[in-house]
């Protein structure tokens, strides 16, 4: 009996270590966690028409308003940011000078919510695609945000399904354009605001719209316009997106990066290869502090660009 | 709507074709077929006839007296004021123009508003043979032509028969003559390259092979395209160039406002991921021009197939479509057809004997397909006497007279005029009563079988009312025998939405009823769609001419937030697949949208 007691203890133990450590790992966010909207949803009162609270133990948002006869009326928004959603994405260069995008979009096994679709900016059109059955490209679209690839669940076929808490999606790119840093979105299927009549339009203006009420982040997309200009304003974002996880590394790196490019800017070729050089060992001595997006960007977008 | 140019794609409607099998007639007949398959063009019953309308002739009615007998020629240089123009009488062969030496190659020619009754056509070859009814090789073959009908009218004849390439590689000329001795003769002639090898086949095919404007429920030429090794492998992913020698605009699925179409589909799969590829990058040629500029192009799926549509601008005359993958390349003809002008047809047994007439039909059409109504037709015959001379059409557009034997053997021109148009009709008479062999269902040439069902039927819960309907079949020998066969019907549904069609889709077929039976003349069975999916509705918007949506004109609720006018409510979206729901609800975040659930609708705010 005694032993029992003890194997219990011990399991109990043992289960309690590991989801301490799912809990810490999940409170700690891995780099390419998409993140949710900076300006959220403003609470308080709003124009003497109603308030909008926030719901600390749900997360979800309180909608209330005095109703057309006179009653208190209120609604609860679930925000699509609840999701806890990564996308990861990794760059081959093929042997016929194009460069293949490896995506993998994971959902969580946390999050709340499915996943029903990925934007990702950039206008140029591939050359080829490759999505797991049930999703499909749908094209370069055009959002409110610029024109975008869009990998969406596929109503029109028997498989369709939105991506499942601990599900994963593989997709691939085939691009002629090397890698540049650009803004993706996630949308899910959060439950629609249940409103028992019109709510007015003063507080209706404070759910997000679009994009803003979903998850959003950086990953890699073709570009057809790369510029020394636009490269450094783009690695300055992989830096702050922590795609370089030691910071005297990424300080270091950043330091031949901005050489590179003053060097291309001045039509300076040998300087310009000398700190591509220095940035190669770089990456080879540190690569595992260098998550593959930058490495994209160091090893396949500078190199064009001094070329 | 302009904000939701997918929307169109969360419905999806069937287009349906029935497909007529009948097994072997309960009786024996030299001339019907085991397992005959036809594919028939779905044909409207639910059209009614537009109003009638009036045209006036300017010129001065022709005198009619004394038309019997007299030669055509001398009638049409009668009226010297009158327009003269015959329906466009044109022909094409078909068949793949490479060929291996010694190959068996199925040739068909089609003859468009050729004489109706019974012709002939003759194949023939300026090497290699084609294979006799008796199976031995000759360098010609003639056979019979069948027609084929749209709302009862035949548009073209057809004929088919068997040819062997010859043994040597060189171009071989192929010839088909569609003739009535002494009377009528209509040819048409193509060539073949034979070649020792053939790397690549490329087989294609229109769907309708003849396409003509305003009937038959099509809008444009669907050319499919399979690609196939020479030990008939498919091969995927093989790219297509296609070109037309009409001005034809390339519509496949989504063109955008500025006339360009990427299109991604999938063609392939490999470790579990699907490839994409985009089908067609250019496909947009300007309406005037006599040439197209641009080639379209295309991927093969992994079925070796890939298609696109050509929508013709001019419906006149025969489109060449040039298809070339790598070295190799077919041209497929396409017949045009306008409906326009006076055409006639035997309505029973084709010929005309002393104690029996025969009733010949007129139809005038105008250029959109609609019958010209209360409009004088005049007849004549060189043979034999036609009562009344002259009579008016209908509201559909037609009218019947009949054609007397005068006690001599032959064939008869029938001519008829009206509104400028002339329309001929060749027909044998015979001096005597009818010989009782021409009536025995035993020596029956040809069966003719017509499909009426509508041309398009929506899935059951699409918010529209029609997704149930009847069907006829009418099967009728020549001579007007009807023959009992058994019979079953299969239905093809096409998934079809918003102009294209989803080949990634599978649709139920739905159900007949009855689906088989015994079919003595007329069949008639009950088709009810499936249930497929539902169409978002919408009911509230910015009004259609401008100007912003108030429900009660008082700028107060309900719909208060409509005054802002970028507002959409969508009234059954609470009903739609929770797929579809959630396809909607990622096309309003995509355009920068939200959406609250008001219970009977979701308000949607841009």
């Amino acid at each position: 009996m005694r032993a029992i007691t003890g194997m219990c203890v011990f399991s109990l133990a043992v289960i309690s270590c590991v989801s301490m450590a799912q809990r810490a790992a999940e409170s700690n966010p891995p780099a390419k966690r998409l993140l949710k909207p900076a300006g959220a949803i403003r609470t308080g009162n709003v124009d003497n028409v109603g308030q909008v609270r926030y719901l600390k133990d749900t997360g979800d948002y309180l909608f209330v308003w005095k109703g057309l006869d006179g009653r208190t009326v209120q609604a609860t928004y679930v925000p699509e940011w609840k999701a806890q959603v990564t996308l990861l994405v990794s760059v081959r260069r093929e042997s016929d000078n194009t460069w293949r995008y490896l995506y993998t979009l994971r959902n969580l096994p946390r999050s709340p919510l499915q996943v029903t679709a990925v934007y990702m900016l950039t206008n140029v059109q591939p050359l080829r695609v490759w999505v797991e059955k049930g999703w499909r490209f749908v094209g370069v679209v055009d959002t409110y945000k610029g024109k975008a690839h869009e990998f969406a669940e596929n109503p029109l076929v028997e498989l369709s399904s939105p991506l499942k808490p601990g599900g994963e999606l593989r997709f691939q790119v085939l691009s002629e354009y090397p890698p540049a840093v650009t803004d993706c979105f996630v949308t899910t299927d959060a439950p629609i605001i249940r409103v028992p009549e019109e709510m007015p339009t003063a507080l209706a203006d404070r759910l997000p719209r679009g994009f803003e009420g979903g998850l959003h982040g950086y990953t890699l997309a073709p570009t057809d316009s790369l510029t020394a200009e636009r490269f450094l304003e783009q690695w300055r974002v992989a830096i702050r997106a922590g795609w370089v996880t030691d910071k005297p590394l990424a300080r270091q790196l950043t330091k031949h990066v901005e050489e590179a490019v003053e060097a291309v800017r001045r039509g300076g070729r040998s300087a310009a290869r000398d700190a591509l050089a220095a940035i190669q060992k770089l990456v080879d001595q540190h690569q595992k502090h260098i998550e593959p997006e930058a490495q994209a960007l160091l090893l396949e977008s500078l190199p064009c660009l001094v070329r | 709507m302009r904000r939701f140019p997918y929307l169109r794609m969360l419905a999806t409607v069937c287009i349906l074709s029935l497909t007529v099998q009948m097994a072997a007639p309960l009786f024996a007949s030299p001339s019907t077929r085991d397992g005959v398959k036809t594919t028939v063009a779905s044909l409207s019953t639910d059209n009614v006839p537009p109003s009638p309308k009036l045209l006036m002739w300017a010129n001065s009615r022709p005198k009619l007296a004394g038309s019997r007998n007299l030669a055509t020629n001398d009638l049409i240089l009668g009226y010297p004021t009158a327009r003269t123009q015959s329906v466009q009488e044109v022909a094409v062969l078909l068949h793949p123009r490479l060929v291996r030496s010694g190959e068996r190659v199925t040739v068909r020619a089609i003859f468009a508003n050729a004489p109706t009754g019974f012709v002939d056509v003759a194949f023939s070859c300026s090497n290699g043979q084609f294979v006799g009814s008796d199976g031995s090789p000759s360098t010609t073959f003639t056979t019979s032509a069948s027609g084929a009908t749209l709302r009862g009218f035949t548009f073209w004849r057809r004929a088919e028969a068997v040819w062997i390439a010859p043994d040597s590689p060189g171009r071989v000329t192929l010839q088909a003559t569609l003739s009535i001795p002494n009377v009528y003769e209509l040819s048409v002639q193509s060539e073949v390259e034979v070649r020792d090898r053939l790397p690549l086949r490329v087989e294609c095919k229109t769907t309708p092979e003849v396409w003509v404007a305003h009937l038959g429920g099509h809008s444009r030429v669907e050319v499919k395209v399979r690609v196939l090794t020479e030990d008939g492998q498919p091969v995927s992913k093989a790219k297509i160039y296609i070109t037309t020698d009409r001005a034809m605009l390339v519509t496949r699925r989504l063109i955008s406002a500025k006339r360009e179409a990427v299109v991604w589909e999938p063609i392939h799969e490999e470790d579990g991921l699907q490839e994409y590829v985009p089908v067609v990058r250019t496909g947009v040629f300007s309406r005037e021009a006599e040439a197209l500029a641009e080639s379209v192009e295309a991927f093969t799926d992994e079925r070796g197939m890939a298609s696109v549509y050509l929508e013709p601008s001019d419906p006149r005359g025969v489109a060449n479509i040039s298809i070339r993958v790598g070295d190799t390349e077919e041209v497929l003809p396409v017949l045009l057809l306008s409906p326009e002008g006076l055409r006639l047809m035997f309505s029973d047994s084709g010929l005309a004997c002393n104690d029996k007439p025969e009733q010949i039909r007129a139809v005038l059409l105008n250029a959109s397909g609609e019958p010209v109504a209360g409009q004088q037709v005049a007849f004549w015959s060189n043979r034999g006497h036609i009562e009344p001379a002259e009579t008016v059409t209908n509201a559909r557009g037609e009218c019947t007279v009949a054609l007397y034997s005068d006690g001599e053997d032959g064939y008869a021109t029938v001519t008829a005029t009206a509104l400028g148009y002339t329309a001929r009709h060749y027909t044998r008479v015979h001096g005597k009563t009818v010989p009782e062999t021409l009536l025995s269902p035993l020596t029956t040439p040809t069966i003719r079988i017509n499909v009426y069902a509508p041309k398009d039927l929506r899935p059951a819960g699409a918010g529209f009312s029609q997704d149930e309907t009847r069907g006829w079949v009418v099967i009728t020998a020549d001579n007007s025998f009807a023959l009992p066969l058994s019979i079953y019907i299969a239905v093809d549904p096409v998934p079809y939405s918003g102009g294209h069609q989803h080949h990634s889709a599978v649709r139920p077929a739905g159900t007949c009823t009855p689906w088989q039976g015994i079919l003595l003349g007329v069949y008639c069975t009950t088709y009810i769609a499936p249930e497929v999916c539902r169409e978002a509705k919408i009911n509230d918007i910015s009004l259609q001419w401008g100007g912003l949506f108030d429900i009660n004109a008082d700028w107060r609720p309900p719909h208060y937030e409509h005054r802002r006018g970028r507002q959409v409510d969508f009234s059954n979206a609470d009903n739609l697949p929770a797929d579809l729901q959630r396809a909607l609800r990622t096309i309003i975040r995509q355009y920068g949208g939200n959406v609250l659930n008001e219970g009977n609708h979701w308000h949607v705010r841009f």
